[in-house]
């Protein structure tokens, strides 16, 4: 069964599809917004440029994706992306936090398009269609924001003393949201039986840190991971050695968010229907 | 601008007249070349009894500022051709860097950026961390991609290790 656009959507799956795809796409806008504050005060030109450029990208993702929820629940993706009440957003809590210093900026950067990247590479076999071809443009795309954050991980961790320690900082700060990345989507199970979500979020955890968990041991960073071997035969497993901050797909946000959802709807808020 | 035919010969509305139209619509951020040469026009459809074409658009990386000043500009060129015109963006048959002309790539080069190397519809990443760059002033594959961004969403900066010159690299994708 494939859905080939919205209007092949039938009733019972139309809520959980609408909130999966405002998950996909509030990560991306989120992270976007914080980033594009990077603008005119990053370290050099160069990230100036970078920062604004990805910052455009994943602002650019967002709208590609609410342009498909606004097709579903008949509105605009202005209305999807504005007129929202804080527990309307389904971002995780990852994206939602303040863009800290330079380390923690990158050091985020880099959990996120990592995991960014397992989710894409799993969802091309998805169901619905408008998604699969959403992700054909944005995953090639988003290929440059990992070489990237990559090569700033790496610098960052072989720089100085002093770079090596604001990394180590940030990331202690971030492993408890960088666990919630993969928090399950809301209504998962339905997502699953529809082929819209075509792996378990648990599973792609698992491959996530068997791709992240090598290079944080080779870097010597901070790595809150045990891993353990069930079976002889069976591949490793990762478990986590602190608990994940969780909440933000089921629509609870911690206190940077209602500052930033305060800065980014006042234009919306204070004339209903602006253009721009 | 450059005089485009409105009508055929036989006084009708046919694709290749809007083709033409087409070819004189430029790029916004990269002037020297039009949105034909671009690759980025998907279909064309027209129907000559209700006077109206419509135009599928594919925009080149998705979060393009450019893209709805494309959508205007085209609107108007067609306007002289047909009284309705749509101009609608679509994401099947995504861009890739492969679909620039090779009349595009020449532009490029003309103008200091250097045209991208084929990527075909493998995976990006091998094919960026194996393949050289070439310079565009002295040829030289002696490169290093500096910053994968640049002015625009799909320029990148470059450097020639060979005649020491930073270039413009049209981003392959």
């Amino acid at each position: 069964m494939e859905f080939s656009d919205a209007s092949m959507v039938p009733p019972d799956l139309q809520q959980p599809l609408s909130n999966f795809l405002l998950s996909l796409a509030d990560d991306e806008f989120i992270l976007g917004y914080w980033d594009s504050e990077w603008t005119g005060v990053a370290p050099t030109l160069e990230e100036d440029v970078a920062c604004s450029s990805i910052a455009q990208d994943e602002i650019g993702h967002a709208r590609l994706l609410y342009q498909e929820v606004a097709a579903l629940t008949g509105s605009t993706p202005d209305q999807v992306a504005y007129d929202r009440t804080l527990s309307e957003y389904r971002q995780v809590q990852l994206v939602e936090r303040r863009r800290g210093n330079w380390a923690f900026t990158c050091a985020r950067r880099y959990l996120y398009e990592t995991a960014d990247q397992v989710r894409l590479a799993s969802l091309t076999t998805s169901t619905y269609r408008p998604l699969v071809e959403a992700i054909g443009k944005i995953e090639r795309e988003e290929v440059y924001h990992q070489m990237h954050s990559t090569a700033w991980l790496n610098r960052l961790a072989n720089g100085t003393p002093t770079a090596y320690q604001l990394l180590t900082e940030a990331l202690r700060q971030l492993w408890p949201d960088a666990l919630g990345i993969f928090e399950p989507f809301e209504n998962e199970d339905v997502l699953l039986r529809a082929g819209i979500l075509p792996v378990p979020s648990a599973v792609l955890e698992q491959r996530w840190l068997g791709d992240i968990v090598p290079v944080f041991e080779r870097l010597r960073l901070p790595l809150p991971i045990k891993k353990e071997s069930p079976a002889v035969d069976s591949p490793a497993l990762y478990i986590p050695t602190i608990v994940a901050r969780t909440g933000g797909r089921r629509g609870q946000h911690s206190a940077d968010f209602t500052d930033l959802w305060n800065q980014m709807t006042m234009v919306s808020r204070m004339e209903p229907g602006a253009s721009w | 601008m450059s005089e485009t035919r409105t009508r055929t010969n036989d006084g009708s509305l046919d694709e290749q007249l809007v083709w033409e139209a087409l070819q004189t619509v430029p790029d916004p951020e990269l002037p020297a070349i039009s949105v034909v040469d671009m690759g980025i026009i998907r279909r064309i459809d027209i129907d000559e009894a209700s006077s109206s074409i419509r135009v599928v658009i594919t925009p080149t990386f998705s979060g393009c500022p450019a893209l709805s000043q494309i959508q205007t500009s085209i609107a108007e060129k067609l306007r002289s051709l047909a009284k309705d015109v749509e101009v609608a963006v679509t994401m099947q048959q995504p861009w890739t860097s492969d679909m620039l002309s090779a009349s595009a790539r020449q532009k490029l080069s003309k103008v200091g950026i250097a045209p991208p190397p084929h990527v075909g519809r493998g995976p990006l990443l091998p094919m960026l961390t194996q393949h050289p760059l070439t310079c565009p002033h002295c040829g030289s594959q002696q490169t290093m991609l500096e910053n994968p961004f640049g002015p625009t969403p799909c320029r990148a900066i470059a450097y020639c290790q060979h005649c020491h010159q930073p270039f413009e690299q049209f981003k392959p994708i």
